[in-house]
């Protein structure tokens, strides 16, 4: 262990920085609620990884969607359990981020120096429930394209963009191929790619402030 | 007893060393949780067998002893979730009232479809020149091995080879 580290700190230098991580001090009193937003980051490792093993078989076009799901369900070894988590874990992903921030809420931590936190945890919390709303349509049953038609249409509601908001949820008036091929570039690429770089800047930001104290009464 | 303190439990010291390897457990747990279906769901095609299904060619009663017929027939397979369907051919020849031999249809040269000779009584291929006995064995040309086969069974007065081909 001593010589791993060694090896690799000879070269990058970085082992110091990394343990000063895992190291670093944090509030005595801080409690279990403290730990939502790193069981959020777990989650979201876990659906990365999850998802990524269904991506090995899923298909995703209205001829192939269903079946391929069905082939996950019923073929792939361990395929019932990789959907079975990645499903699960993403309605606990929604509970958590929405624990996190009730705690950082009641707690007053979106306070100075923090507001940065808050306002990119924002965005995190918008991209989460979208990749609850791409992910729902991918199986292609009647849930998933009735709920997405439900879904979509509320964007309707808005007034003079809402037309054209539901089209360009949709790729076109109505649901069908380029809604499920849209969807699903959204959900496996491009909010990946932007979560990703958000939960750094995120985390990267506790790790420079620290965490906040926990409210006391004498303050 | 425990007077050393590696096993100690007690105080900041202890607590932390508790945690961490609590934490360590922990993680392992975990890891190992994730790390067994990873690895069985990737490799999950390479544990099924091949799929070869089982094709009817017909009534037993069209072949006639010691003279070959070429049989077209369509088959279905699986090629992960997707169904396909499609077309072949196959040389039978009757050896006796219930023993069938099945050929594929490809030279064993390079493939070219050979056709039945009924005046040499030999399998013959119009490419290089490959002849095959009625038995599938080589009797002149380049074809480096005996014709490869089906295998056959019957059943109820039905002939059926599974789709694979055996190497001859
Ligand atoms: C993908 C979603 C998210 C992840 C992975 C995440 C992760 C984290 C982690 C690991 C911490 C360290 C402290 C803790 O765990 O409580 C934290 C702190 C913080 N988060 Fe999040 N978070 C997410 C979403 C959000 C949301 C939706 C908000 C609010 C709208 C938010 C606002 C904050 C703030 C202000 C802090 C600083 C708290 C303090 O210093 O006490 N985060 N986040
Ligand atoms: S392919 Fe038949 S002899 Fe060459």
């Amino acid at each position: 262990m001593a010589d791993l580290y060694d090896w690799v700190n000879d070269r990058l230098g970085i082992m110091p920085g990394l343990v000063y991580v895992v190291r670093r001090k944090i509030p005595a009193d801080v409690n279990w609620l403290y730990t939502f937003g790193s069981a959020t980051l777990f989650l979201f490792l876990v659906q990365a990884l999850t998802g990524g093993l269904l991506a090995i078989y899923y298909s995703p076009s209205p001829d192939h969607a269903y079946a391929s799901i069905q082939y996950i369900m019923n073929d792939v070894t361990y395929g019932s359990l990789v959907r079975g988590i990645h499903h699960w874990s993403a309605s606990g992903m929604v509970l958590l981020v929405v624990a996190h921030m009730l705690r950082v809420f009641f707690t007053g931590a979106y306070k100075y120096p923090r507001e940065m936190s808050w306002m990119v945890g924002v965005v995190l919390l918008v991209l989460t429930l979208a990749f609850g709303f791409t992910g729902y349509l991918l199986p292609w049953d009647e849930k998933a394209y009735w709920a997405t038609v439900v879904g979509t249409n509320i964007a309707g509601a808005m007034p003079l963009v809402g037309d054209w908001t539901v089209r360009l949820l949709r790729g076109g008036a109505d649901l069908g191929v380029l809604t499920l091929n849209r969807f699903y570039a959204m959900h496996v690429m491009l909010l990946p790619m932007a979560a990703t770089v958000l939960i750094s800047v995120h985390v990267a930001m506790v790790i420079r402030q620290g965490i906040s104290y926990p409210p006391r009464r004498d303050e | 007893m425990a007077t050393d303190s590696e096993a100690d439990d007690s105080g900041e010291e202890g607590r932390r060393r508790f945690l961490s390897r609590t934490a360590a457990v922990l993680v392992t747990f975990i890891g190992g949780a994730l790390a067994v279906p990873t690895i069985g769901h990737i490799v999950s095609p390479t544990l099924k067998p091949a799929d070869n299904p089982l094709v009817p060619l017909g009534s037993v009663d069209q072949f006639e002893i010691g003279k070959p017929l070429k049989v077209d027939f369509l088959y279905y397979k699986n090629d992960g979730w997707v169904q396909e369907r499609n077309s072949a051919s196959a040389w039978v020849v009757r050896k006796s009232q219930s023993e069938f031999v099945v050929f594929d249809p490809a030279c064993t040269h390079l493939g070219c479809p050979y056709g039945w000779s009924a005046e040499q009584n030999q399998f013959v291929c119009p490419c290089h020149g490959g002849v095959f006995s009625i038995d599938g064995t080589v009797l002149a040309g380049p074809p480096p091995r005996p014709l490869d086969r089906f295998q056959n069974s019957v059943q109820d007065g039905k002939l059926f080879i599974r789709q694979v081909v055996q190497r001859g």
